[in-house]
């Protein structure tokens, strides 16, 4: 029976699968992905978000955005942080000209319904200029977009 | 009482801070007492507990001292949002936790806005052999809390990493209940419960909020253990379901690009992706969208790394920007909702060479290949705990013929751009036929990997290793090579395999051969017929066993 136990255990082991992740991602640049582990502690996010400390260390954890430079055209701690942890999708929606992501950009920019689908279309002709290299930063992004 | 989480007699907030009386888990008016007097006296407590605070006033109409709770304003303002949708994530095959999909709360705006949030209950786990993970999400060992984070984080984790269609249904909800709903969020802030991984688990935690927006009406499962589907079943059967919006994970996004792409073309991209070409320059907006998409993928499963990824995909991305708009949507293939109920019952005839018989079988959940497929992932089975108890009419009298407490089959086909392992484990009480040509029964594990390929009829090839173990102390071993064809449809499914191999121990070490056939007829989603046949040969021992099963779900 001992054997059988320790036959099933390896057998289980090799059927499950593991969530290594690379550890040396952060949320500047393309290329983040988020931790299952880290999904953070209960509400510790809102905690950080709604007490104003931005660059906290908690904040940095759950985000990924502690060590990133801050754009300098627009102060929008929201817009920030949505960029940060989402430049792979926003860069996939701009060069479409359409999705969720973008939409939720020109929420957080408060652009009204009617001129989206020229912003949009705006931000798609000028996919070059805001992603202009592989080493671009949710800053870079945002002050890009901001000043077309 | 649904504030407090009542539930047969007490309390399932185990957290003794959640109780402003000692008897507080037991007794919710001893409870309630102890609430009105301490805010009488504290007024501040009215911001830990704000739903109790906001209840005692709307609807017993005690007047309570109020105060201002900064804290509180700006967690509402944060999770602000009229509407809320109970978000199900497909099966993940791959993770013993997420083997029966998922269920979650989504509170937003705009449907469009991915900068909502979402509300989750989830066993803090930090273990990560599966063993002990299993054995202490069973019996109670964690502590589960609700987290609260961004949709976008879930749609990169479910839909991006773990390859998970997300389906959600909008519910419909009145204003002041869905407050009363962020207020008690707030008072379960770092509340914990113990985590079981039948019957309080993310979904049974996620249908008991959902209580609060619908006192009246509350949707609950008639199980005792909750499955994730019944809890979307649940919302739907009390008519509590606005709208229902479709999530295409990456994998689902990939192949149905690559749809409208020529063979050749997806052939092109995946050279370009491991740098033996480069990518046409005037392809169309779907190849670019695809390159895209395929590195992301590559880069998700750790076939590139982050910089060769970033590099190609923002290439991709480039090439696509200047190709204009296309407009598309991707349709699910079906609703998880619309799909048979997770328990079944059936019963079969069947006779071999000593015998006839007459098998009844109750399953508690949850897919099998032959099932009506619809609403479940393609060429997936899980098993749990299926029971037969077999009546032997000469005899007059039951045994029980065949437990199957746990097997997981993935015959996920493999396209030119995604290759997935094909894999099963089957741990059980089964029968056996030996190499003296009698049956018997031995507890036995079966893990098999393999390949399969084709989508509408898919052939797999699986190499299997068998280990068993009976009462007499046997313990036969077993490696075999299985191959054949599986075809799941609306109207019929079948599945038909040969299996042949060796045994290493016992049984006087002969080889085995082992042929079955077996169909299914769909009548409807709860009713469906099933013929089959098996040959077995063990040495020059062989057995041939037809037989015919009613099943009925429910």
């Amino acid at each position: 029976m001992k054997k059988f136990l320790s036959a099933l255990g390896g057998v289980i082991l090799l059927a499950s699968s593991s969530y290594a992740v690379n550890k040396e991602n952060t949320g500047c640049g393309l290329g983040y992905m988020i931790f299952k582990e880290q999904e953070g502690l209960v509400y510790e996010l809102l905690a950080v978000t709604t007490n104003g400390t931005f660059g906290n260390q908690t904040f940095g954890i759950t985000f990924g955005t502690l060590e990133c430079k801050k754009p300098e055209k627009i102060a929008n701690r929201k817009l920030e942080i949505f960029v940060a942890e989402n430049m792979d999708e926003l860069a996939q929606d701009i060069a479409r000209g359409n999705g969720i992501y973008l939409e939720t950009l020109a929420d957080l920019m408060n652009i009204p319904e009617e001129e989206r689908p020229q912003f949009f279309s705006k931000l798609q002709k000028n996919f070059d200029k805001i992603f202009s290299s592989e080493n671009v930063t949710s800053a870079d992004i945002i002050d890009a977009i901001v000043s077309l | 009482m649904v504030l407090l989480h009542f539930k047969d007699g007490k309390s399932l907030i185990d957290d003794p801070s959640f109780f402003l009386s000692p008897e507080g888990k037991k007794n919710p008016y001893k409870e309630l007492q102890a609430t009105i007097r301490a805010i009488n006296r504290n007024p501040y407590l009215r911001c830990k507990f704000p739903a109790r605070a906001f209840f005692i006033e709307k609807f017993l109409k005690i007047n309570l001292p109020k105060v201002k709770c900064p804290e509180l304003d700006k967690f509402l303002e944060e999770i602000k949002g009229e509407k809320i949708s109970l978000i199900f994530a497909d099966y993940y095959i791959n993770s013993p936790a997420s083997m029966f999909g998922h269920t979650f709360l989504r509170i937003y705006d705009r449907e469009k806005n991915v900068y909502s949030f979402i509300v989750n209950y989830a066993a803090q786990v930090n273990d990560t052999n599966a063993l002990i993970y299993a054995f202490k999400g069973l019996f109670g060992f964690y502590k589960g809390y609700y987290y609260i984070s961004p949709y976008y984080q879930k749609i990169k984790e479910y839909v991006g990493i773990e390859g998970r269609d997300l389906w959600e249904y909008e519910l419909k909800v009145d204003r002041e209940m869905l407050l009363l709903l962020k207020l008690h969020l707030w008072e379960l802030k770092d509340k914990y419960s113990h985590y079981y991984f039948f019957h309080k688990n993310c979904s049974s935690e996620i249908l008991y909020l959902l209580g609060i927006l619908k006192p009246n009406n509350s949707p609950h499962v008639r199980t005792p253990w909750v499955i994730p589907i019944d809890t979307i079943r649940a919302v739907l059967d009390k008519n509590l379901v606005r709208k229902i919006n479709y999530y295409p994970s990456l994998l689902t996004q990939l192949r149905y690009l690559s749809k409208h792409l020529k063979d050749d073309d997806v052939e092109k991209v995946i050279n370009w992706a491991f740098d033996k070409s480069e990518l046409p320059k005037n392809g169309s907006a779907f190849l670019y969208e695809f390159a895209a998409q395929y590195v992301k993928f590559l880069y998700y499963s750790k076939d590139i790394d982050r910089r060769k990824y970033i590099k190609k995909y923002l290439y991709a991305l480039k090439l696509r920007s200047k190709g204009g708009k296309i407009n598309y949507s991707i349709k699910p293939e079906g609703y998880p909702h619309v799909s048979h109920r997770s328990q079944r019952f059936s019963i079969t005839y069947g006779f071999n060479k000593v015998t006839q018989y007459m098998d009844v079988s109750y399953r508690p959940a949850y897919h099998d290949l032959l099932d009506p497929p619809q609403g479940y992932k393609k060429n997936g089975e899980i098993v749990f705990s299926e029971i037969s108890l077999r009546f032997l009419p000469k005899l007059h009298r039951f045994t029980i013929q065949d437990w199957k407490i746990l097997r997981i089959i993935s015959l996920e086909p493999m396209y030119s751009f995604y290759r997935p392992i094909s894999w099963k484990v089957d741990f059980g009480f089964h029968e056996f036929l030996n190499d003296r040509g009698e049956k018997r029964k031995f507890l036995s594990i079966t893990s098999g990997f393999g390949f399969s390929i084709g989508e509408k009829i898919t052939s797999f090839s699986l190499g299997e290793i068998k280990v068993m173990h009976n009462f007499d102390g046997e313990m036969p071993i077993a490696v075999g090579l299985r191959i054949g064809l599986l075809k799941q449809g609306k109207i019929f499914s079948f599945i038909s395999s040969i299996s042949s191999g060796k045994y290493l121990k016992e049984f006087n070490e002969k080889y085995f051969f082992d042929y079955s056939l077996r169909f299914a007829f769909h009548i409807n989603r709860s009713l469906s017929v099933r013929f089959k046949t098996n040959y077995q040969l063990v040495g020059n021992k062989a057995s041939f066993e037809p037989s015919v099963s009613a099943l009925i779900y429910f």
